[in-house]
């Protein structure tokens, strides 16, 4: 598993683009024109699935997909990339409403929340970071498995990646997985109040 | 380098244009279009692939304009090609100039032999696959854009008018007395939580959720996963799926012991006996990429594979965007999708 604080990642993709700028020829080239010279990114050992098992701080988020079934495909080709909420991120629900989402009676609300939080394929930050270097920092979207897309733009040094109905998150820290990639996210990236319909 | 790159790319064209033909039967010799294919990559076992030639340097090598005039199928090629696909060993010209003889015969004759032709090499490809225990995983240009295999969302199959199994239609729909109103009246926490059935009242119970009509009476229901669709759980008769192609079952190596159902962004493994769901297999965006359209929203970000990074990054010239199995080229400027890629042959 490759991990890497959000501080160092930052400083990893600054220093990638600088290299791409001085190297000249195409990789330079590609890094000036926007493009992702910085785009290979080594996988960890460990599944998506196992990755989500075994950190403790997205405890939460890993018991939900459990419940869902959703061990298998997170555990087999994918690639997928998951914006985890880390355990503090489900405080906003409150303790009855997480609880509810472990048990059979709101399963398909779990469902409905982990695809909200799921996008197809590996999204590195430093993807991330080149396509808002690519927009001059506007914002960019990716669609998520639910079919609703996730907006991130920048705060600062910050990513912030918001939901379709605004919910806001800061991408914390990223765990390259074997097949995919796990952003773990301050905040869910669903609404947390009722709908007003 | 620059020339050796182009070189091993139209290699890699030539190689990987007819061992898709393999798999479904229809393949094309004589491809120039290619962005550079590449050797052998396994993305699930975490080896890298090798395979050289870069978009940019095909394209430059006019191998666009001689695809597009010199399409043929190359079947016969594609078969001879595979069984002696051997990357890097200089068979491309040999693989490309009999594929597009191929093509051109079979082109000529008569439209019901050709359909015969298809299925039986589907059948065939099935056989081998079985046979070789496990897919080939690298990457290969579709030349024709007809052969994708493609799953796509349809909000409006997810939706079913009437009442669940077991609900009668009341005069306010399918539900028991009162729980119309009740449900009406609590607070919908999760309405929004289900963003692809667009605007509407959507309650959730039981496992299903309901669509009211501004009446308050139930218009119909959605069988949601987790709930209705779940494991253990009969498929609602009432409710539309797609069987999934091969092409996804290969890429995905979902077992070949379950019949697979797609429906609303969801693929399930079925108990092909008791056609009992037996497992979620796995999310598929269903999002339309057709070649020579415009990129779906939603793809601002590189996403690609790590073992397709090396060769396939963006440039000012093209990006490359994964979704549902497949990689596409996209123009940055116009966003349409220039070409099509096969994960696996």
């Amino acid at each position: 598993m490759t991990k890497a604080r959000m501080a160092l990642a930052a400083g990893l993709a600054a220093a990638t683009m600088l290299a791409g700028c001085n190297a000249g020829g195409e990789e330079g080239d590609n890094a000036l024109a926007g493009g992702n010279a910085a785009a290979v990114a080594e996988p960890g050992q460990e599944t998506v699935a196992a990755a989500l098992a075994g950190d403790g701080d997205l405890a939460r988020l890993g018991e939900l997909a459990r419940n869902a079934g959703f061990d298998t495909m997170l555990g087999g080709t994918g690639p997928y990339t998951v914006f985890a909420p880390g355990n503090e991120a489900f405080a906003a629900l409150g303790d009855e409403r997480t609880n509810g989402l472990k048990g059979e009676a709101m399963r398909p609300q779990a469902i409905a929340l982990l695809r909200a939080h799921i996008v197809p394929g590996v999204v590195t930050r430093r993807d991330i970071e080149a396509a808002l270097q690519r927009r001059g920092s506007r914002p960019v979207t990716m669609g998520s498995m639910s079919g609703s897309p996730l907006t991130f733009s920048r705060d600062g040094d910050a990513i912030i990646v918001t939901g379709a109905d605004g919910a806001r998150a800061r991408l914390v820290e990223e765990t390259l997985a074997s097949n995919g990639a796990i952003q773990r996210v301050d905040a869910l990236l669903v609404p947390v109040e009722a709908a007003g319909r | 380098m620059r020339k050796l790159m182009l070189t091993l790319g139209v290699a890699a064209i030539a190689i990987a244009a007819p061992a898709l033909s393999q798999g479904r039967g229809q393949g094309q010799g004589g491809g120039g279009d290619h962005k550079g294919g590449g050797r052998d990559h396994k993305a699930d076992q975490g080896q890298r692939g090798q395979g050289a030639g870069h978009g940019r340097t095909a394209r430059q090598g006019g191998g666009r304009d001689e695809a597009r005039g010199g399409r043929g199928e190359g079947r016969g090629a594609g078969r001879q090609a595979m069984r002696h696909d051997n990357p890097g060993r200089g068979r491309d010209d040999d693989a490309r100039g009999r594929g597009r003889d191929h093509g051109e015969d079979r082109a000529r004759g008569p439209a019901s032999a050709r359909a015969k032709d298809v299925r039986r090499d589907v059948r065939d490809a099935r056989a081998e696959r079985r046979g070789r225990g496990r897919v080939e995983r690298r990457a290969v240009l579709v030349t024709n854009p007809g052969n994708i295999a493609r799953l796509r969302f349809a909000p409006d199959r997810a939706f079913v008018r009437g009442c669940p199994p077991g609900l009668a239609r009341k005069n306010n729909g399918c539900l028991p007395p009162g729980q119309a109103r009740q449900l009406l009246a609590e607070r919908n926490w999760y309405g929004s939580w289900w963003p692809r059935y667009g605007d509407g009242n959507y309650r959730y119970w039981n496992g299903n959720l309901y669509r009211f009509e501004p009446s308050g009476s139930v218009a119909g229901f959605i069988p949601l996963a987790g709930g209705a669709l779940w494991l253990g759980n009969s498929w609602p008769a009432s409710y539309a799926y797609d069987p999934v192609p091969d092409y996804y079952r290969d890429y995905h190596g979902w077992d070949d012991a379950y019949d697979y159902r797609y429906s609303d962004g969801i693929v399930y493994g079925l108990d092909p006996e008791s056609q009992l769901i037996r497992e979620v297999s796995g999310l598929l965006t269903g999002d339309d990429w057709a070649v020579g359209g415009r990129m779906p929203e939603g793809y601002d970000i590189y996403n690609v594979p790590y073992a397709y990074r090396d060769e396939y990054r963006d440039t000012p010239d093209d990006w490359y965007r994964y979704s549902d199995g497949h990689m596409y080229r996209v123009d940055p400027t116009t966003q349409l999708i220039e070409a099509a890629i096969r994960l696996i042959v």
